[in-house]
């Protein structure tokens, strides 16, 4: 049976949690979705609110 | 807020504006998915956090909200979300949690005219809203059970074009969902 090895050096396997804690570093600090609040403000600027 | 069990495992941290979760979506391919609640602003003398979704490209370190991965696993995904939304509220109970779909801007619509095959009609577009009909669509069919827990409120377009926030209703086409822990009353 022959085995396929990976020589290519730009990439490497990381585990799930790996990979979760990886990304949660390179996201920390970030807001992730700016425009998506100012979209909300928008909203809410605009909105009146009819609630009991 | 869903199945527990039904639920990709999470990174959770707690950020400058809020919280996130980190999860890897495993369907067809391994995709990083990211959940953001963010402080927008007082609405009612309570803090309201938007609900932001989307995909993390490793390559590039951006985060999308606006691409359809087609995984294979959208139910697992959306448990997934769901499942973030008491976690939510453990860290922030006082605090509204609010949710509009990234396919609901103009933009969206604009640029889907243009690229789309599908020939919609005149100031309509079949693809738009597809998000905010999910969380509306879950909702609606769980709506008496969540509202033990929780108080919800839509948000509509009005006919004059007045952007509007009620008591939420079953069955109504609403752009933005706000929740909020039962026994806290705006």
């Amino acid at each position: 049976m022959k085995s396929k090895i990976n020589t290519r050096k730009d990439q490497v396997k990381v585990s799930k949690s790996g990979l979760l804690s990886l990304v949660a570093s390179k996201l920390k600090g970030r807001v992730l979705f700016p425009e998506k609040i100012e979209k909300m403000k928008e909203y809410l600027r605009q909105a009146e609110i009819k609630i009991s | 807020m869903s199945n527990p069990n039904y639920s990709y495992d999470v990174e959770v941290e707690q950020t400058g504006v809020g919280l996130q979760f980190i999860f890897v979506s495993e369907g067809k391919n391994d995709i990083v998915k990211a959940i953001e609640y963010s402080y927008v602003q007082n609405l009612m003398d309570r803090q309201l956090y938007n609900l932001g979704f989307g995909d993390y490209d490793l390559e590039t370190d951006r985060v999308m909200d606006e691409p359809v991965s087609d995984n294979g696993d959208h139910y697992l995904i959306l448990n997934t979300v769901l499942n973030s939304i008491p976690t939510f509220f453990q860290h922030y109970p006082q605090a509204i949690m609010a949710v509009q779909g990234s396919d609901s801007k103009p933009e969206f619509i604009v640029r889907c005219k243009a690229e789309c095959r599908r020939r919609c009609a005149e100031g309509e577009c079949k693809k738009a809203h597809r998000r905010i009909n999910i969380y509306r669509g879950y909702v609606d069919a769980n709506l008496s059970i969540l509202q033990k827990e929780y108080v919800f409120y839509g948000g509509r377009n009005d006919i004059d074009g007045q952007i509007v926030i009620e008591d939420y209703r079953k069955g109504i086409k609403y752009d933005a969902i706000l929740v909020l822990k039962k026994d806290v009353n705006l």
